[in-house]
């Protein structure tokens, strides 16, 4: 019996493989021009085309090599040396490196995508990839949110410019705590089903890095920037949610953040000085009624979980038609659908080059649909795991936590090192800190 | 050297001040800069696409190639000076804030400000209580948006596709304008029902204002986001208006002059502006009898003019525009060189042109049928449909004679038309023939309409003639339902509101009876001047072009 080659599974694949093959062909290829070149009269000479080198690959490991260096420094300084003004060099340095001289790409939060993407898609990512999406995640192991401190160039963009931050009340500051677990989800989504790197597109920092961008992403750069003069570090606390991640590392790491290198005095000197809220204060024990109002409080919400889960889920699952349009093959689908129900005339380049072959169509069906399915499951899921994120929540601040002195919040603290300076006891073998020493002058 | 507060900090701010201002300055002219460009676009605006469209021979001679060079340079010359300015000012305004926010953060590192004195203390239990409470409103919200959000998209997903005959993409943000002659695709039918049903021009009863037309013209008044744009012209000008739908002022107008060559001679009764302008929600799109074609913003700034040759129509050329899915329809009658073009309306150039052999004086409509969208055209002799896309002739049916100026009327499955002189005509485009061509179902003798296009509602068709006999026919089987002899004949194409008809006869008496089987007159009243032009029919108000004036009508 003979077997018979079918294009169909080949379908959708041609069109990378053959993007592939050009870059891969490299100059050879690059250098025949699509079109023949126009012919100018007056002895104008058409220049010849240029193109730049790819990067070397050993620069890859470089990257990573600064990567694993800039953590380690970062770790010296807030917690060897503690020093802000360690922290703010470093932030400098990152910023340089990894935010204008790499573009700010690939960085450890947008690698979120490609390790979705490879997971569950089988999207090649190569291990310098790799290595930079779980290092600074090993190092939260240990260390809490280093990355953030100063090795992140995001982060380290928004610490500079905090220059007034305000105290954002919590009934604001709470619920807005809920979208980096939403942009996480979101995130994963896109990358798991072929939809996009939302995360990339999204990045308010790009177009800086890079010096060019579109204007609305150039304007939300901008927006994210002023916004941050005010409220500190606002897309590591609302949006990013490789933060996320880092936060549930933090939860478990062995050395965190102390703001006095002693035993907290509770003077309340450095109460107000985190700009990112993360200073937890010391309570005492709660009285029987409040204990009893707890208690009561906490079973509601063990009583809500189920119902905060079952809510979510059926959100995602009912959201799933809306948010499948905006992967790319479901849209086309729609365009054909469209086109084909007479109520869109006119019918687009894709459209038209998709009917030259029904297999082609058959596969962009079976495509979408899959793309559906991606997106109802996924979505459901999201919808799952916000729930327990919000249930959790919910129980969380209904426990008392004993607390003797002022400490910081492992998932909040970025690490910047402002609070060390405002602690008496801060170097305390050292000397004393400087609003002190220059009390003359104030 | 110690680091002393008294000596760096007075140096360090200074150096502040400096780079702050720096870039405060450079951040203005940027923005300046920026807008100057997007404003006066040199490529696009200026003298040198008029230049592109000058068609005189006689001129394009080595001083004008040098003349466009020139310009040319000059364009392009300031483009990439303002360019180069953004690029360098860009770079110098993100430098300067840089240097700020570096010196501000070494000033406070080095020299920490003292903290304030801690406030009073929140109790954790209330933090924690308000925080929770805030999570949980915001979760129930979002909850509720997402579940409000899904079920309205699948609601609409639902109506767009199995309502496909009736709906068209985007066109729930479009039918409730009256965008183009005879409203939403051009059939006549509002998309409201609750038209004014009496008025009285004497006395401004149910008139909420009355403006001076500033130029004649028979084009009737198109109405998009609370703007009404109009047109009229002279021999010697062609200009289009634009007024504000709530009190009648004039916002802006626009002369049209593309071409030098002379206006052709026509018919007084027709005039230099009779084909009605179309809107798209972006530009509005003109016609003249000059074969001048011109775009403009909602806001009156040009976008493209074109000139489509003069036509050589006895009367003047009167065909009205249509838009839809970025392409402007424009039907050009002639003798023997007629032509339906098919204008991208972003840039005014030509997707399509299909020939048209036969001379007309109506206009374009849309219809769905299952096969997709139509373009229904009728001239002197033929009905013709093509497809909006490509401009391929899907079918035609001779059943017109005589000189066509009604427009043909789209219902319940079947394209009609009606000329004085010839039959109305009731052809079936859903249940096609063998060969899945339209089939003719009936045609009718009788008092036919010259100018007003017909309406087709449920079964039945209304004509309007200018003898002033309307007619209602049953679409089922093309029989006489009812005749109605009015005193004035009509010129104004009838609208349909809801259950009634609405029709201004040539003195500017409007007629409201029940679009019914039976004959039921429901009101008379009189605008106080003639009128020809077809009414725009909006949310519970209309707008009426007089022989001199503008009118909102709200009914008393």
């Amino acid at each position: 019996m003979t077997k018979k080659f079918s294009l169909r599974p080949a379908g959708f694949a041609l069109l990378p493989a053959l993007m592939l093959i050009t870059v891969m062909a490299g100059d050879a290829s690059a250098s025949l021009d699509r079109f023949p070149r126009p012919e100018f009269h007056g002895g104008y000479q058409i220049p010849d085309n240029n193109f730049g080198s790819a990067r070397a690959a050993f620069l890859y490991y470089m990257d990573v090599f600064a990567l694993f260096a800039a953590l380690c420094a970062a770790c010296w300084v807030v917690f060897k040396k503690r020093s802000r003004k360690g922290v703010l060099a470093l932030m400098l340095a990152s910023i340089a490196y990894f935010g204008f001289y790499k573009s700010g790409c690939i960085c450890s939060i947008g690698a979120i995508q490609n390790v979705s993407a490879g997971i569950f898609t089988g999207y090649a990512i190569p291990i310098t990839v790799f290595l930079i999406f779980i290092l600074p995640l090993i190092f939260a192991l240990f260390f809490g949110r280093v990355f953030c401190s100063a090795v992140c160039p995001m982060g380290a963009v928004q610490d500079l410019v905090a220059v007034k931050p305000k105290k954002i009340p919590v009934r604001i500051d709470a619920p807005l705590r809920i979208i980096p677990h939403i942009y996480l989800g979101a995130a994963i989504l896109f990358a798991a089903t072929g939809a996009g790197f939302p995360v990339c597109k999204l990045d308010p920092f790009a177009g800086i890095f890079r010096l060019s961008a579109p204007t609305p992403l150039l304007a939300w750069g901008v927006a994210v920037l002023v916004t941050g003069i005010f409220v500190a570090r606002p897309y590591c606390r609302y949006m990013c949610p490789y933060g996320v991640i880092l936060g549930w590392a933090s939860l478990i790491s062995k050395h965190r953040v102390r703001i006095s290198p002693g035993t907290c005095i509770n003077c309340r000197l450095c109460e107000n000085v985190c700009p990112v809220d993360a200073i937890n204060q010391p309570e005492a024990e709660p009285s029987g009624e409040e204990r009893k109002h707890s208690v009561k409080r906490l079973k509601i919400y063990f009583a809500l979980i189920p119902v905060w889960i079952a809510a979510f889920a059926v959100c995602g699952w009912f959201l799933a038609d809306a948010a499948a349009e905006l992967h790319p093959n479901v849209k086309l689908l729609r365009i054909v659908e469209l086109e084909e129900s007479g109520a869109v005339m006119t019918k687009s380049l894709e459209s038209e080059a998709l009917r030259i072959d029904a297999d082609i169509m058959a596969e962009l069906r079976r495509a979408a649909g899959a793309a559906r399915t991606g997106f109802r499951w996924g979505l459901t899921l999201l919808g799952i795991y916000l729930g327990i994120v919000i249930g959790g929540y919910l129980i969380r601040q209904s426990m008392y936590r004993k607390q003797d002195g002022y400490g910081t919040d492992p998932v909040s603290c970025v690490e910047c090192g402002r609070c060390y300076g405002y602690c008496p006891q801060h170097k305390a073998d050292k000397e004393k800190p400087k609003w002190v020493r220059d009390d003359k002058s104030c | 050297m110690r680091l002393d507060r008294k000596n760096i900090v007075p140096l360090i701010n200074g150096l502040q001040w400096s780079t702050a201002i720096a870039a405060l300055i450079t951040g203005i002219l940027l923005a300046a800069t920026y807008v100057q460009l997007h404003i006066h676009e040199p490529l696009v605006n200026g003298s040198l696409p008029d230049f592109a469209l000058l068609t005189d021979k006689s001129s394009s001679g080595q001083n004008l190639r040098d003349e466009i060079r020139a310009l040319d340079m000059l364009a392009r010359k300031a483009y990439f000076t303002s360019v180069h300015q953004i690029r360098t000012g860009t770079i110098i305004f993100f430098a300067a804030a840089a240097i700020f926010l570096i010196l501000w953060n070494i000033r406070t590192t080095l020299f920490p400000a003292p903290p304030m004195p801690p406030g009073e203390k929140i109790s954790w239990w209330r933090r924690q209580a308000q925080s929770a409470k805030a999570v949980a409103i915001t979760s129930g919200a979002i909850v509720f948006i997402v579940t409000a959000f899904a079920v309205n998209h699948k609601y609409q997903l639902a109506s767009t596709l199995l309502n496909k005959r009736d709906t068209v993409v985007d066109s729930n943000k479009f039918t409730q304008w009256w965008m183009n002659f005879r409203g939403p695709d051009g059939t006549g039918i509002a998309a409201f029902a609750n038209a004014p049903i009496k008025f009285d021009g004497g006395t401004m009863a149910g008139i909420r204002w009355k403006t001076e037309t500033p130029l004649e013209g028979f084009s009737s008044p198109v109405v998009y986001d609370n703007k009404i744009f109009l047109t009229g012209a002279t021999k010697d000008i062609r200009q289009v208006f634009c007024f504000d739908v709530n009190n009648g002022k004039l916002l802006w107008k626009q002369d049209v002059k593309v071409t030098g060559q002379p206006a052709p001679k026509v018919d007084k009764e027709t005039g230099y502006a009779a084909p009605t302008a179309a809107c798209d929600g972006k530009n509005i799109y003109a016609i003249f009898a000059t074969g001048e074609l011109a775009a403009f913003t909602l806001k009156g700034k040009p976008v493209w003019a074109i000139f489509m040759g003069t036509p050589d129509n006895h009367y003047g050329h009167s065909s009205s525009l249509i838009t839809a899915n970025g392409l402007l329809y424009v039907q050009l009658d002639e003798y023997d060189k007629g032509k339906l073009s098919a204008i991208d309306t972003k840039s005014g150039t030509t997707v399509w042109t299909a020939p048209r052999k036969i001379l007309s004086w109506a206009s374009p409509i849309l219809i769905n049928t299952k096969n997709g969208r139509e373009l229904i055209l009728v001239d002197n002799e033929y009905v013709t449909s093509y497809d909006p896309a490509t401009g391929k002739q899907l079918w035609n049916e001779d059943c017109l004679y005589g000189e066509a100026g009604p427009s043909a009327a789209f219902g319940n499955g079947m394209v009609f038309t009606a000329n004085e002189h010839a039959v109305a005509a009731g052809i079936d485009v859903i249940n096609t023939g063998e060969d899945g061509k339209p089939v003719k179902r009936w045609q009718w003798r009788g008092d036919l309409p010259n100018t007003a296009s017909p309406v087709a509602v449920d079964s039945l068709l209304f004509l309007a003639a200018a003898t002033g006999i309307v007619t209602c026919i049953n679409t089922n089987d093309g029989t006489t339902l009812w005749t109605h002899l009015f005193d004035r004949g009509f010129y104004s194409s009838p609208v349909v509101s809801g259950k009634n008809v609405f029709l201004f006869d040539r003195n500017g008496l409007m007629h409201v009876f029940a679009a019914a089987a039976e004959f039921e007159l429901i009101a008379s009243s009189p605008a106080g001047e003639p009128v020809a032009a077809t009414p725009a029919v909006l949310d519970g108000y209309m707008i009426v072009r007089g022989e001199k004036y503008l009118y909102r009508i709200d009914g008393i």
